[in-house]
């Protein structure tokens, strides 16, 4: 499933490239597909990162113009993907931040159990993460959505979010630890 | 660093499929072996099922991709004129918008002609039942509101209409609207009278790789 997964994504990344030469040739029609291909997955990421749609939307078109201007000087040390959703992730910091947006840890990070182990039934369980999620410090939640959400390796977030490995690694532990302590009945039963 | 440590660390990367092969064999033989990593496997498999299935606002990428492309448009204009300072910006940073100087005329009427359109949208809009859920902007409402449960889904782009058919009769699917314009299809139960989409179908979907996207959802 690994190797399946890994093979299908390689295989969308040299279709990345292919469009993303000729977007760099200025092919109108090449980054239009581009822009189709990339826009549901910036807006599923920019909606949770801004919370706020016209944020969003906005982000999403600075990023793409980003790529228009810069696809030639793209030079396939990443996938086109995570190249994207770094420029995407420092937009959206940048926008927030000229918004005077508080939006780094501005959840209070709750010590509690959000809910009591046994009462993580299974058809809230998701509604409960996504809680929980919103819970955690920014960069801890990225670090985990980047990775489950969006399937990234821990080389590709380290670019994205433009700092090291094993901050990533730091990074992704305690955000599990805290989702953890939120909700202790997140492991369920072990078969 | 421990067994259960360095099992952990890993299992995000075995639960997003990005493991290499020989992480994939150790982690293998310790979960073979260890109750507590198996049921860590199963918490981070519910947040990344949690994170695939929280809904976002459906964006209307044609209409954006329209606006953006103006936006490039006025670029070339104005850089003809504002001189090409721009294009030496290796910070990717920019203003937030266009400089004022170019909204030239044509795109005032452009904009004109925008608002205009979303005028006779918002009185469609106005003359419209209540919506039983999110709509796109650019899907006019299709046929009668569907009752019951659907899952939306979005196929591979290379996959085949022979493909899509095997999928929908596999899954005993039909599809009830769709494509949006995010290529969302919108896939109800092909009995009327099944009242849940089993989780196995749901399962099944998300795991074959022809189908990049399947959530259930409300129509």
């Amino acid at each position: 499933m690994a190797a399946a997964n890994s093979h299908q994504q390689q295989a969308r990344d040299e279709g990345d490239r292919r469009l993303l030469a000729r977007v760099a040739a200025g092919d109108r029609e090449a980054f239009r597909e581009l822009y189709i291909i990339y826009h549901r997955r910036l807006a599923r990421f920019l909606t949770r990162l801004t919370r706020q749609y016209e944020i969003a939307e906005e982000v999403i078109n600075d990023t793409l113009w980003v790529v228009w201007r810069k696809a030639g000087d793209f030079r396939g040390d990443s996938r086109v993907s995570t190249w994207i959703m770094g420029i995407a992730y420092r937009r959206a910091l940048k926008a927030l931040r000229s918004r005077n947006h508080a939006l780094i840890d501005a959840v209070p990070i709750e010590n509690e159990p959000l809910v009591a182990p046994d009462e993580l039934g299974a058809a809230e369980t998701s509604e409960w993460i996504l809680l929980a999620m919103r819970q955690l410090p920014t960069e801890q939640r990225l670090a985990l959505e980047f990775a489950y959400g969006y399937g990234h390796s821990c080389e590709e977030i380290a670019l994205i979010m433009d700092c090291p490995v094993n901050t990533v690694k730091t990074r992704m532990f305690h955000g599990r630890a805290k989702l953890r302590a939120l909700l202790p009945g997140l492991a369920g039963e072990t078969q | 660093m421990n067994e259960h440590a360095r099992a952990h660390d890993l299992l995000a990367w075995m639960v997003n499929g990005r493991i290499d092969s020989r992480d994939a064999a150790w982690l293998d033989a310790h979960l073979a072996t260890c109750a507590a990593c198996r049921s860590e496997l199963d918490a981070q498999r519910r947040v990344r099922d949690a994170i695939a299935r929280e809904p976002t606002v459906e964006f209307a990428p044609q209409a954006a991709f329209n606006r953006l492309w103006k936006r490039i448009e006025a670029d070339v204009h104005g850089t003809t004129t504002a001189g090409a300072a721009e294009s030496h910006d290796s910070s990717l940073e920019r203003p937030a918008h266009p400089p004022r100087a170019r909204a030239t005329p044509w795109l005032r009427v452009a904009l004109a002609a925008q608002a205009a359109a979303i005028a006779v949208l918002c009185i469609a809009l106005w003359r419209s039942p209540p919506a039983p859920s999110y709509q796109t902007v650019t899907d006019p409402p299709i046929g009668p509101v569907i009752a019951g449960p659907v899952v939306k889904a979005i196929f591979d782009d290379q996959v085949r209409l022979a493909d899509v058919k095997e999928i929908l009769a596999t899954s005993r699917l039909v599809v009830a609207t769709g494509p949006s314009e995010a290529g969302v299809y919108t896939l109800v139960p092909r009995d009327a009278h099944v009242a849940d989409i089993p989780p196995a179908t749901l399962e099944r979907l998300r795991a074959d790789p022809r189908v990049r996207f399947a959530e259930p959802g409300a129509r």
